[in-house]
């Protein structure tokens, strides 16, 4: 009997759906929209002074995991458009049959000269008619839509961790307890424990010059750890309270979630 | 096409486009029958008709064997909705004229794909669905994969992309709905060489059909393969630190409980014990009895037979060539005990079949003689079980290249 | 030969060819019709590209089937093989012989029709039969073996469903159960218990008999490949294709006509309403179909057996104690 009420649900599911309004979109007429990270085919772009951007330093060809990438260059010459001597990609041929779309030839381009593009290209009658050569490719710049990212912003965003990494090294000799037993010092109760261990992450910054702002915090968070956390509890009235300068609250957060981070690292060694 | 570096062309055969005009009839009613007034006007027109319900009818047959096959399902679902054009999706070959090949085919796989190709009636078309389909992808150079399917039958249509979305699928079809209509009209489909690209020396497509195969290559994956096996042990604790115990539940831990320990002790002879996981290593000749005997004791599940082949040098490590065999069984039913051991065999040297004992172990023992290339003395059939019948060579023992030749790919 | 046999001679064949060519004619529309309509259900729009909204799809669909390549397997039985696609598809349009379309529009109003109609829907099991053993193909012998299973089975609800309407009307002639309708209810309306489950348990065996989902384990694609027609190309599939739908809409048309009066109707001729109800049942086998997932083969015997055979026999014995003893239902 159940199966037949589960039917007559189903019925009535199906039957209310011919009434709504279909999700196809009618491909080759309208085109749903691509997600920006879609990657299908790749470009070629030109520099500012309109000539092809790639100087053939064959970083694409040596990390492409498939070996689809193949340069040739006939070595510097001199530009003519801005005089100077660069080297120019005379070939290149990019091997569409074997692309797996990983992306990793535009994160080593250091001169963005490679990206992939939104669209795929026109199914081929042969293989040969997948292959890329350079025409294509720089025809490939003009007519169709950039995917997500170029070369120098995915290295960019990859930079944050190498920052991260030599505060962490410095660390390691000298194990801080320190600051630790000033943060356990402080009364739990206090209001002052956040903003007595700012100056503590700040001095801690110093012997790091080269280091970027933000990454100082997680230099000396290990060590705030336990004050840290007591301090979420105390954390808005803190910030709220001193507002003596734009950066300390601003430290502040950065300084809480490395606590936290740090308090399940040390709940998971114990 | 002489010098085809991109390798893909000069291998194929081109399917040859029949000139009609260069045909004889020699029947006498054929000429009468091109007399007859109003009858090219007649073909014509029924021509046109035949070739528009073949193009507005292309059914398909999915050869989905991996990830593009989600996207072939997708095609049919209700985004692109492949049935605007009359394409449904057919379960027997008999009654498609497309085959969509979508994802890596092995060799072992080939075969049979072959057949399913066979199996369908003319007309039928064949397309490429991504890049395992296409050209092997990154896997072409492996020893089990087909660089391409168009090495094994004539493909039509090659859509590119890891995988490519249901649009590009449907952009495939609607392409071949172009060279329906061109091979119908007896043209061949528009290409260019484009010479630019040929002077490219490295090839993409490596192994396939190339006369000047890199010796120095060969050589260079066969010592990386030989190197692989050496660890890695950057991530292990300096000295002084302890490591915590690896987390196993008793009944997955290797080492035996403890009545078994004595058993093997006292009637076993066992004394050694494998380094990593402490399994006790059994003598080859005791090891049938060893078997019957723990049978008779509740271990009645055969879990697995997994042999290893450890080369002369193993990274830095040398040590004689040997294999190992190990076996694993479990007691039934809830807290289930696990009990495994080893053998150490020297190369050449045959393990003794469990066949008799467990019937379960017929096709794992198969496996590792096919793969490892472990004997089984006893063994009733021991014929290969992955690999088609006639590899040669044993493709997880270490000293495997890479990409070695198996015809008719390679 | 006397007149009247001459006469029924010309009158079947003329009714019978104009009948088959519109049961044909309708099931290529209702093949446009289902693809839309599961494509709506599915949120999707269906063939557009043939001809105007797609109109023109399923005759694309035979046209390429007709030229495509005949294979034979070699070591198939070749004369069953051959002979099973027509022989079902004759079967499934025989049934259409006495039904009536209206009360003129019938190729051979036989005194015991509904016999008959039961009769040659049973024979629909010996074509399949013949397929899935001719074809020496693991797949097309499973799926005849479950249709035989099938067939058998649900032939027993799909009788006992008959039975009600003819208790009902007293009468085994399918235009005389439609005239008795005429002059007082349909069956699916008043006597309302033992009629509208009795229509129910017919349509049920009426879907198992045509092979539709949820009753479709003979084809079962994921299991099956394609069941009987595993090895069946170009235009014999077409036949066993076609077979089937004319299968679902003949077996329609009989429920129509039980049932819901045939052609009895207000306001227009009795062709259009006949018709009418035979497409909305026509069409709810499709929404059945795009709606539920398929029976496994031992459900299915369950459902047969335990509960709709029973419920067969009770409801026969209803309409019985409904002639008897009800007042004003005794012919």
């Amino acid at each position: 009997m159940g199966y037949f009420i589960d039917s007559l649900k189903a019925m009535a599911t199906t039957f209310r759906q011919i009434f709504r309004k279909p999700a196809t979109y009618e491909y080759p007429e309208v085109i749903r929209p691509r997600a920006e990270r879609l990657r299908a085919s790749f470009a070629l772009p030109d520099d500012e002074n309109g000539e092809l951007a790639c100087i053939a330093c064959m970083a694409c060809e040596k990390i492409c995991p498939s070996q689809i990438i193949h340069i040739k260059s006939e070595g510097k010459r001199e530009s003519p458009v801005t005089g100077k001597k660069r080297q120019y990609a005379d070939t290149f041929v990019l091997d569409l049959t074997a692309c797996i779309g990983c992306e990793l030839c535009v994160q080593v381009c250091n001169s963005n000269a490679i990206y992939m593009v939104r669209e795929q290209e026109v199914p081929g009658f042969e293989r040969e008619d997948l292959v890329l050569n350079l025409e294509r490719l720089r025809a490939n710049a003009k007519s169709k839509t950039a995917a997500w990212a170029k070369g120098t912003v995915l290295q960019e965003m990859q930079e944050l961790p190498k920052a991260e990494k030599k505060p962490a090294a410095e660390k390691k000799p000298a194990p801080e307890k320190k600051p630790a037993a000033d943060a356990t010092a402080a009364p739990p109760g206090d209001e002052k424990p956040a903003p007595e261990k700012k100056p503590v992450a700040e001095k801690k910054e110093t012997p790091a010059p080269a280091a970027p702002a933000d990454a100082t915090p997680a230099a000396a968070a290990p060590a705030e750890a336990a004050p840290a956390a007591e301090a979420k509890a105390a954390a808005k009235p803190d910030a709220e309270a001193k507002p003596d300068g734009e950066a300390k609250p601003k430290e502040a957060e950065p300084a809480k979630a490395e606590g936290a981070k740090s308090d399940a690292a040390k709940e998971a060694s114990a | 096409m002489a010098v085809n570096g991109n390798g893909s062309g000069d291998g194929r055969k081109r399917l040859p486009v029949v000139d009609e005009g260069a045909l004889a009839y020699d029947h006498p009613l054929y000429d009468t029958l091109l007399n007859v007034p109003g009858l090219s006007v007649a073909t014509t027109s029924l021509d046109a008709l035949l070739n528009w319900g073949l193009m507005n009818s292309l059914w398909i047959f999915p050869m989905a064997t991996s990830c593009c096959g989600i996207e072939l399902m997708a095609a049919a679902a209700s985004r692109v909705d492949l049935d605007r054009m009359g394409t449904i999706v057919r379960a027997t070959p008999r009654q498609a004229e497309v085959m969509v090949i979508a994802g890596t085919i092995t060799v072992k796989m080939a075969p049979r794909v072959k057949t399913l190709w066979e199996q369908m009636p003319e007309p039928k078309w064949a397309i490429a669905m991504g890049s395992c389909a296409i050209s092997g992808d990154f896997y072409r150079n492996l020893y089990a994969v087909v660089p391409g399917i168009d090495t094994v039958l004539p493909v039509d249509i090659y859509i590119p992309g890891c995988p490519p979305n249901p649009e590009a699928l449907m952009q495939g079809l609607l392409r071949l709905k172009e060279k329906v209509a061109l091979r119908r009209a007896g043209k061949l489909p528009p290409h260019d060489d484009r010479p630019g690209m040929l002077d490219v020396t490295r090839p993409s497509i490596a192994r396939l059909l190339d006369p000047a195969r890199d010796r120095a290559l060969d050589q260079q994956q066969e010592d990386s393969a030989l190197n692989a096996s050496s660890f890695d042990r950057s991530d292990e604790p300096e000295d002084g630190e302890e490591r915590a115990p690896d987390q196993l539940p008793d009944a997955i831990a290797s080492t035996p409980p403890a009545e078994i320990e004595a058993l093997l002790r006292d009637e076993f002879g066992v004394t050694e014990l494998a380094p990593k996981d402490g399994a006790p290593v059994v003598a080859a000749d005791k090891h049938v009895a060893l078997a019957r005997r723990l049978r008779g004791m509740g271990y009645q599940i055969f879990v697995y037979v997994v042999a290893t082949h450890f080369p002369e040098k193993t990274g830095k490590v040398v040590a004689p060539e040997r294999f190992e065999v190990a076996y694993a069984l479990r007691t039934v039913g809830a807290g289930s005990k696990l009990v495994s051991w080893r053998l150490k065999l020297e190369p050449g040297q045959e393990a003794p079949s469990l066949v008799g004992v467990f019937a379960g172990a017929d096709w794992q023992e198969r496996e590792q003689w096919d793969l490892v290339g472990v004997r089984f003395a006893g063994h009733p059939d021991l014929r290969r079980l992955m690999m088609p019948d006639n590899w040669e060579g044993h493709p997880l023992r270490k000293d495997y290249p890479a990409d070695k030749a198996c015809p008719p790919w390679r | 030969m006397n007149p009247a046999t001459q006469s029924a001679l010309i009158h079947g064949a003329v009714y019978g060819t104009i009948v088959c060519l519109a049961v044909l004619t309708s099931i290529a529309m209702g093949i446009w019709f289902e693809r839309k309509f599961a494509g709506r259900m599915q949120s999707r729009i269906g063939p557009t590209y043939t001809g105007p909204v797609g109109l023109l799809q399923p005759v694309a669909d035979v046209v390429k089937l007709l030229q495509k390549e005949d294979i034979i397997p070699r070591d198939a039985d070749h004369a069953l093989f051959n002979l099973a696609p027509p022989l079902a598809a004759i079967f499934s349009l025989a049934a259409a012989a006495v039904v009536p379309f209206s009360a003129k529009v019938i190729s051979a109003d036989l005194d015991v029709g509904v016999v008959y109609i039961l009769g040659v829907g049973g024979l629909m099991v010996v074509p399949t039969f013949m397929a899935g053993w001719s074809s020496n193909n693991k797949f097309a012998l499973l799926g005849g073996m479950r249709a035989i299973a099938q067939s058998v089975s649900y032939g027993v609800p799909l009788v006992l469903a008959t039975m009600v309407p003819v208790v009902l009307a007293g009468s085994l002639s399918v235009s005389g159960i439609v005239d008795w309708q005429a002059t007082h209810h349909w069956f699916a309306v008043w006597p309302i218990l033992p009629g509208l489950p009795a229509f129910l348990l017919f349509y049920l065996a009426m879907l198992a008999e045509s092979n539709r989902i949820p009753f479709d384990i003979p084809e079962a694609e994921s299991e099956l490949v394609a069941g009987i027609t595993t090895e069946y190309t170009g235009a014999k599939f077409t036949l066993f294709y076609m077979a089937e739908y004319v299968h679902t809409m003949v077996g329609s048309a009989v429920a129509a006509a039980l049932f819901f009066g045939g052609w009895d109707g207000p306001f227009a001729p009795g062709l259009h309403w006949m018709v009418l109800k035979t497409l909305l049942i026509f069409v709810s086998v499709y929404w059945v179909r795009w709606s539920l997932v398929r029976f496994r083969s031992d459900q299915l015997m369950d459902l047969c057996w335990k509960r709709l055979t029973p419920l067969g026999l009770g409801l026969v014995f209803l309409a019985a104690a409904f002639v008897q003893y009800w007042p004003g239902g005794a012919r």
